[in-house]
C-alpha cells in the first residue's frame, strides 16, 4: 500500500474537548450533551511516554 | 444554545484498539446512567468513501454494533482507563472499545456515531471523527 505520510505519527497525549455539544440535528438538540471526550489509545501513550525522538518514523500503509 | 459538533480525536494507529472515553449528559442534564438509556448503537463509516448507492449518500458502513449499555456506562465517574484527569479531573461515565476492525486502514477518517435512545424513547447521537495513522504491518 502506499505510505500514508512521511511525517511522524501523532504521538500525543489524548486530547480534550469541553463545552456543552450535542447530536446531529436540531431536533437533536438539548437531548444530549457531550461534555468532555478523550481518545485513549494504550501505544500511542507509550510512545509519547518513552519514544520522543520518534519524528524519524515514516509510517506508511 | 448548544449546536451539534463533530469531535475530532486524536490520531491512531490502524488496526489498534483505543477507547473513545467521554462524560455524557442527557435528557434532564443529569449524568446519564445505566437506567436512564434503554439502548446505543454505534456505527463506523469512512467519511471519504464514495456513496453505498445513488440513492443513499451515506458514505461505506465499516462497523456497526449494539453495545451493552452495562458495559460501556457507568453510574459514577471513573478516571481510569487512560483517563486524562490533568485535562479534566472529573472523569468519564461512558467508555467504548474501538476495535482494530474498526480502523482497518491508514490515512483514513472514520466518523464513529453513537446512537443513543434514552428511556423515554427518545433519540439523540453524539459524533466522533478519528483519524488513523498507516503501519507497513498492515
Amino acid at each position: 500500500m502506499f505510505p500514508t505520510s512521511f511525517f511522524p505519527a501523532e504521538y500525543f497525549a489524548p486530547q480534550y474537548w469541553g463545552g456543552n455539544v450535542v447530536g446531529n440535528g436540531p431536533t437533536d438538540v438539548g437531548l444530549g450533551i457531550v461534555e468532555s471526550v478523550q481518545l485513549y489509545a494504550p501505544g500511542a501513550q507509550v510512545a509519547q511516554r518513552y519514544s520522543p525522538g520518534a519524528e524519524a518514523a515514516q509510517i506508511g500503509d | 444554545m448548544p449546536a451539534a459538533q463533530i469531535f475530532r480525536l486524536a490520531k491512531c494507529f490502524e488496526d489498534s484498539t483505543a477507547y473513545i472515553l467521554a462524560r455524557i449528559r442527557g435528557t434532564s442534564g443529569s449524568l446519564v446512567t445505566q437506567g436512564s438509556l434503554s439502548a446505543i448503537n454505534l456505527r463506523v463509516y469512512d467519511v471519504a468513501s464514495p456513496p453505498e448507492t445513488s440513492d443513499q449518500s451515506d458514505p461505506e458502513v465499516i462497523a456497526a454494533r449494539d453495545l451493552t449499555i452495562s458495559s460501556v456506562v457507568f453510574d459514577t465517574l471513573q478516571t481510569d482507563s487512560g483517563w486524562d484527569t490533568e485535562q479534566d479531573a472529573s472523569g468519564f461515565n461512558l467508555k467504548i472499545e474501538v476495535l482494530p476492525a474498526d480502523l482497518p486502514r491508514g490515512g483514513v477518517v472514520y466518523r464513529f456515531e453513537v446512537k443513543f435512545t434514552n428511556s423515554s424513547s427518545k433519540i439523540w447521537h453524539a459524533a466522533f471523527d478519528v483519524p488513523s495513522e498507516g503501519l507497513y504491518r498492515s
